[in-house]
């Protein structure tokens, strides 16, 4: 589950919408992916130029009907670096965290939200217990 | 439109765009991938279309095309399998795949691809454990996309200037992509070996059992 933290001191998770449907008017402080067995750990990305969220899936014409999530993936753009930071989050709970020149990109230009970049350096890591605010849901 | 049926002008020895598709009800949010793998786990490689046989030089031996973007030059099956995402591939997991597009499909998009079954001299006879699944890797960031599986469907009448697109049943139950000889029949879906060497399979059919 996702959760996007906009400067206005307002949040949305994917429990009440598509990522696709967040306002564009409003710039993100941050962005958050909770872990699918570790609820209390949240992968955040904060102090970027833009943000983006997707999930990875497989599907196969035989075999099983359901389309198989296989990942969630959070990422953030440094434009002045030129440099990208992603976060994949595979539903085994494997994290993989990578960096790359934004040129490329390989996702929708659409799915890019602009951050409000803040006083603080880039950072990654471990956000605070969040969940007796919002449990994490399967999704 | 009737399953069994072969699509058309499928296999290596074909410049046809119209031969198999797939369609997105949602937007993506990257070009999605052809892939294969053992079974619907995803997770492993080992039936003999990925390990090839000593007749074949111990390649994959079922290879893919995209054709969403253009029509491919008739030929167009790879000596050897190109590491990661490519055009023209022969499908291995995420070893050797193929990059479906390179416009990310909205809502209601389609892509398009060919398959060839090279059959080497030495193939395992009966094939029930030679191929596994075909497999489309997609990414999206809003609704879960449906994705509906097609093939040009000659019996339908379906050709390559006005293709019949007849849709694929998953599941357990579902149909099955097969190699076929030239002048096969709904009754009688086989595949003969060479004596020597390898050849390609003339026909591509969509079967039930």
């Amino acid at each position: 589950m996702w959760m996007a933290n906009f400067e206005d001191g307002s949040s949305e998770s994917s429990k009440k919408a598509f990522w696709t449907q967040l306002p564009r008017g409003k710039r993100m402080s941050g962005l958050q992916l909770s872990h699918p067995y570790l609820p209390k750990l949240w992968l955040c990305l904060n102090g970027y130029d833009k943000y983006y969220f997707t999930q990875e899936a497989i599907a196969s014409p035989s075999g099983t009907q359901t389309i198989s999530i296989i990942a969630e993936v959070i990422g953030a753009h440094d434009v002045k670096l030129g440099i990208g930071v992603e976060i994949r989050l595979a539903r085994t709970g494997n994290v993989n965290v990578r960096t790359y020149p934004m040129s490329i990109f390989k996702y929708s230009p659409e799915i890019l939200y602009d951050g409000n970049r803040g006083a603080k350096e880039p950072e990654m890591g471990v956000m605070e217990d969040r969940s007796s605010a919002e449990q994490p849901a399967a999704s | 439109m009737s399953i069994p049926s072969n699509a058309a002008n499928a296999g290596n020895n074909s410049s046809a765009q119209n031969v198999f598709r797939i369609q997105f009800s949602q937007s993506l949010s990257a070009n999605p991938t052809l892939e294969s793998w053992d079974d619907s786990t995803f997770s492993t490689n080992a039936r003999e279309q990925f390990t090839g046989t000593a007749g074949n030089g111990n390649i994959p031996y079922v290879s893919a095309v995209a054709t969403t973007d253009s029509a491919p030059i008739a030929a167009w099956k790879p000596a050897s399998p190109v590491a990661g995402g490519a055009v023209a591939n022969r499908l291995k997991g995420l070893t050797n795949f193929v990059n479906l597009s390179t416009i990310i499909p909205v809502a209601g998009a389609t892509v398009r691809y060919n398959l060839d079954f090279e059959i080497p001299f030495d193939a395992t006879v009966p094939s029930t454990n030679t191929f596994g699944v075909l497999a489309c890797r997609f990414s999206f960031s809003g609704a879960t996309p449906t994705l509906t599986w097609q093939f040009n469907d000659v019996s339908a009448g379906g050709t390559e200037g006005a293709p019949q697109w007849t849709t694929l049943t998953p599941g357990a139950a579902g149909n099955f992509i097969r190699p076929a000889d030239a002048g096969t029949t709904s009754a009688n879906v086989i595949v003969t070996k060479p004596t020597s060497g390898v050849i390609d399979a003339a026909q591509v059919w969509v079967t039930n059992t």
